[in-house]
């Protein structure tokens, strides 16, 4: 008997497409609207999972953009510590689109600078990038001055970008309630005091995510000299929330928040053509991969979901033949875990709520 | 009264101070000098380990020497005298003799340096912004740069292109001083930062500060010797034209007058007779 499912491809189906031969359709999770030429100049930003984005992009030698670089003659090791060589310039994580239009708008001088300095012993930390400086600055004044240099970097790498790749990494904030600026971690876990007085907990809708992206996409074409919006790939961090501050379960709160998220890239795919989704999330966490692509902590994904993921990335959007990369056919078999290890830790502050409290 | 040991440890700038000792005495005091290339500190430091032996001293224990000596069999003649200097060093791995409680170390030039890249701007309030070849920087990040207070991350000549670096060996000249320390009671230890004797504009201010930050970090028991001011042009910080010898090197005039302020600065105004 006919029916609207009659002549569709094996991928469209449950059985064919998860449960049975599952590597063989999974580059097919990915419809990708548009291609990532290696001349392309590239800006990632993001949630932590942004920063495996990153290492892999230069590792296949991208155009991966750099404008707040660490300086000469500062071991390697000490880059990420300082917040160097994660992103195209220092702002640390940036895990919600509304982190990232104030970021977007305090570049570009539609915002005024806001300077949220929090104390540590006898230094102060940039709460609004509060990984990247270990051992704080010596004053206010030196963090502003230090934050003005960062937006210059920020304003250029908008301006210069060919392609901005995003993983969206969570809808749970807190708001610092005199400015309005939101955070990207709650006061007192990296430095400061928790104070409800001062700050107060969000967890964005769909409404208000959307609301952020199409924000930042306004800000990038009225504000580009080109007056054009670039490519924008995003994507959702499978990365489950450390903790939550609703009154809800972890994985109920995970879950919600992860679903906002794709919605919202996917209305945002919907309304603008230069807008791509790639499917990060959906990969990780493929039922198929039965918890593999996981850690034991069940949290952080594991090597072989990096490498999966960023492989289905590269067979999409081949680097540079000079390079040498050949990406498996298909997904990555486990013989990966033993022969790819990502050794580098991540820096995330969210990992930092796991963190027994003093007393 | 036993005399006071002055244990004077460092690289090529310790010369014209090592000159400058032979012309004069310092009453109830001993100078003793230990010169060690800058680039063979630093081979040193990171593939050595320093051994102290109480009572007798400290001395390097060098793994593969054959492999170090090999590097310079690549090399073209230039670097002869640094394979005489290694080879005095295996023969002799003694870097400095018992020293006797209360002595004074001097560490010269140990990698803790000016350079006229670092130059720092008020902020208001004596606050100060910090800026290394114009990129702002905390003077936390600034303390890890190699070869400015104290740290190095690579090796120069004639080891950069032969050797590899060891990421897991010591890389900080503070490892060293730490070690002294340990050599017996109540040493004072002190850096003395040789001055540019390029000519270059040489931000004083933000040098001190930031080599007075790394002490701290490092909770080091060395003090720093003040910035000998009247050596230096007031215009650029940098060593008096008159007081320049061999490229990048202070002359015999600066040796002494540079002796002369050290042991000012280590042992109070009294120098004994001149």
């Amino acid at each position: 008997m006919l029916h609207p499912y009659a002549d569709l491809p094996p991928e469209r189906f449950w059985r064919t497409g998860v449960a049975q031969d599952w590597q063989s359709t999974l580059d097919a999770v990915y419809d990708k609207r548009f291609s990532i030429h290696p001349s392309d100049v590239i800006v990632t930003a993001g949630s932590c999972f942004a920063q495996h984005i990153t290492r892999e992009l230069k590792q296949h030698s991208f155009a991966l953009l750099d404008l707040e670089p660490a300086p000469e003659g500062l071991p390697a090791e000490q880059h990420e510590r300082y917040g160097y060589s994660l992103y195209s310039a220092r702002y640390g994580n940036i895990y919600t689109p509304k982190q990232l239009v104030q970021l977007t708008a305090e570049a570009f001088g539609c915002r005024p600078i806001r300077v949220l300095p929090w104390q540590r012993g006898d230094h102060w930390v940039d709460a609004l990038r509060p990984s990247i400086e270990p051992d704080g600055f010596g004053s206010i004044a030196e963090l502003t001055a230090h934050r003005r240099h960062h937006l210059d970097c920020v304003r250029d790498c908008l301006e210069r970008m060919d392609v901005f790749i995003f993983t969206l990494g969570l809808t749970e904030a807190w708001r610092d309630r005199v400015t309005g600026s939101v955070l990207p971690v709650a006061p007192g876990v990296v430095a400061g005091e928790y104070d409800p007085k001062a700050v107060r907990f969000v967890n964005f809708g769909i409404r208000q995510t959307l609301k952020a992206l199409e924000r930042f996409l306004l800000l990038l074409q009225e504000h580009r000299p080109s007056r054009d919006c670039p490519r924008v790939l995003l994507t959702v961090s499978p990365v489950p929330l450390t903790a939550t501050a609703t009154d809800r379960h972890v994985l109920a709160a995970t879950m919600e928040s992860k679903a906002v998220l794709r919605v919202a890239a996917a209305e945002l795919r919907r309304r603008h053509r230069n807008v791509d989704y790639f499917p990060s999330f959906e990969i990780v966490q493929h039922p198929a991969a039965r918890s593999q692509f996981f850690d034991a902590n069940l949290r952080s994904v594991s090597a072989l979901g990096v490498r999966t993921v960023m492989d289905c990335f590269l067979r999409h959007h081949p680097p540079s033949q000079a390079v040498g990369f050949e990406p498996p056919t298909g997904a990555a078999s486990t013989e990966f875990s033993t022969q790819t290890r990502i050794e580098q830790a991540l820096v995330c502050e969210e990992e930092l709520l796991n963190r027994p409290t003093d007393g | 009264m036993a005399e006071r040991v002055i244990q004077f440890i460092g690289t090529s700038h310790i010369r014209a101070l090592e000159t400058a000792a032979l012309e004069r005495s310092v009453s109830d005091c001993t100078l003793r000098f230990t010169a060690v290339g800058a680039p063979l500190l630093r081979l040193l430091l990171n593939r050595a380990r320093l051994q102290v032996e109480e009572g007798v001293g400290l001395r390097w224990e060098l793994p593969d020497p054959e492999a170090l000596l090999a590097v310079f069999d690549r090399m073209g003649p230039r670097f002869t005298p640094m394979r005489t200097n290694l080879e005095r060093v295996l023969t002799a791995p003694q870097l400095v003799q018992e020293l006797p409680a209360g002595s004074v170390v001097v560490f010269v030039d140990p990698l803790v340096r000016f350079s006229p890249e670092l130059h720092c701007e008020p902020l208001g309030a004596g606050e100060w912004l910090y800026r290394f070849r114009d990129q702002p920087l905390t003077l936390s990040a600034l303390s890890r740069l190699s070869d400015l207070a104290g740290d190095f991350d690579r090796y120069v000549e004639p080891f950069y292109s032969q050797l590899p670096f060891d990421p897991h060996g010591c890389r900080s000249v503070f490892d060293l001083v730490e070690a002294v320390n340990q050599m017996a009671a109540n040493l004072s230890i002190w850096i003395w930062r040789a001055p540019d004797f390029f000519g270059s504009s040489i931000d004083l201010q933000a040098h001190d500060r930031l080599h007075r930050y790394r002490l701290k970090a490092c909770q080091s028991a060395c003090l720093l010797i003040p910035v000998p001011h009247h050596l230096l042009d007031p215009g650029t910080g940098s060593a008096l034209a008159s007081y320049r010898g061999r490229p990048g090197h202070g002359n015999a005039a600066f040796g002494a007058a540079a002796l002369d302020h050290i042991l000012r600065c280590v042992l109070g105004a009294d120098l004994g007779p001149r």
